[in-house]
């Protein structure tokens, strides 16, 4: 059976195919290596599109190499060794330092990018919502939130706490 | 009806209760991954019925066929 770290394979050779440019799991996953885990059918992972000169933004690369490895395409998730993957273009300046300051960890000898907390929580609280804001408060009682640098993020990025 | 007077916890057993609940929040969160992920599709096993009689659900919600 497929453990999560195949998945994670794939996404590194996404990104050293240069389909990708840079990663970072973000969401509900990514929660699960910085706090207590919280449930979540899908894996978000937030990227960064290689330059290009077309105006639009397509996913279409990215679908296409998923495709010719023979994962299904179910809803906007690619399934990728029994995970269901939603690959989300980073939104704005906050998602860039998300991904580019992520931090690098390792499953069963597989390495891969997962967003710091205090930029989930930002996410987060720049997203709106009570589910967001109660997952600040899940990453606050767990001890791995560096108020400090969160207020600080909060600040560059004029989003209120 | 008047409502009966009931006893209820002294401060000092609610602020235990509490802190409790802190430091077992704190103790899941320093768990292995490993044993997180294995919780997370445990959790996953149990929600999908219930989710599932909630409301309509999407083609890829639904328990992850891996293991830990």
């Amino acid at each position: 059976m497929a453990r999560l770290s195949d998945a994670f394979r794939v996404v590194n050779e996404l990104r050293e195919q240069g389909i990708i440019e840079q990663y970072a799991v973000g969401g509900a996953m990514a929660m699960l290596f910085w706090a207590e885990p919280v449930v979540t059918f899908d894996l978000d992972v937030f990227i960064l599109l290689p330059a290009s000169t077309a105006p639009i933004i397509t996913l279409e690369p990215l679908y296409s190499a998923a495709r010719q490895r023979g994962f299904a395409l179910s809803a906007e998730h690619i399934m990728i060794h029994g995970t269901p993957i939603q690959f989300i273009v980073s939104p704005n300046e906050l998602g860039d330092e998300a991904i580019e300051t992520a931090a690098v960890r390792e499953l069963d000898g597989v390495s891969f990018r997962v967003m710091r907390p205090e930029y989930l929580a930002a996410l987060w609280l720049q997203a709106g919502g009570a589910k967001r804001r109660e997952r600040v408060e899940v990453l606050r009682q767990s001890g791995s939130l560096d108020e400090g640098v969160l207020r600080a993020l909060l600040r560059k990025y004029a989003i209120q706490g | 009806m008047p409502r009966r007077s009931r006893a209820r916890p002294s401060w000092e057993l609610v602020a235990a209760q509490w802190q409790g609940k802190a430091a077992w929040h704190k103790q899941q969160a320093q768990l292995p991954v490993k044993e997180k992920i294995r919780l997370l599709l445990e959790m996953q096993r149990q929600l999908y019925p219930i989710v599932r009689q909630c409301r309509p659900l999407r083609e890829w919600e639904r328990p992850w066929n891996i293991e830990p």
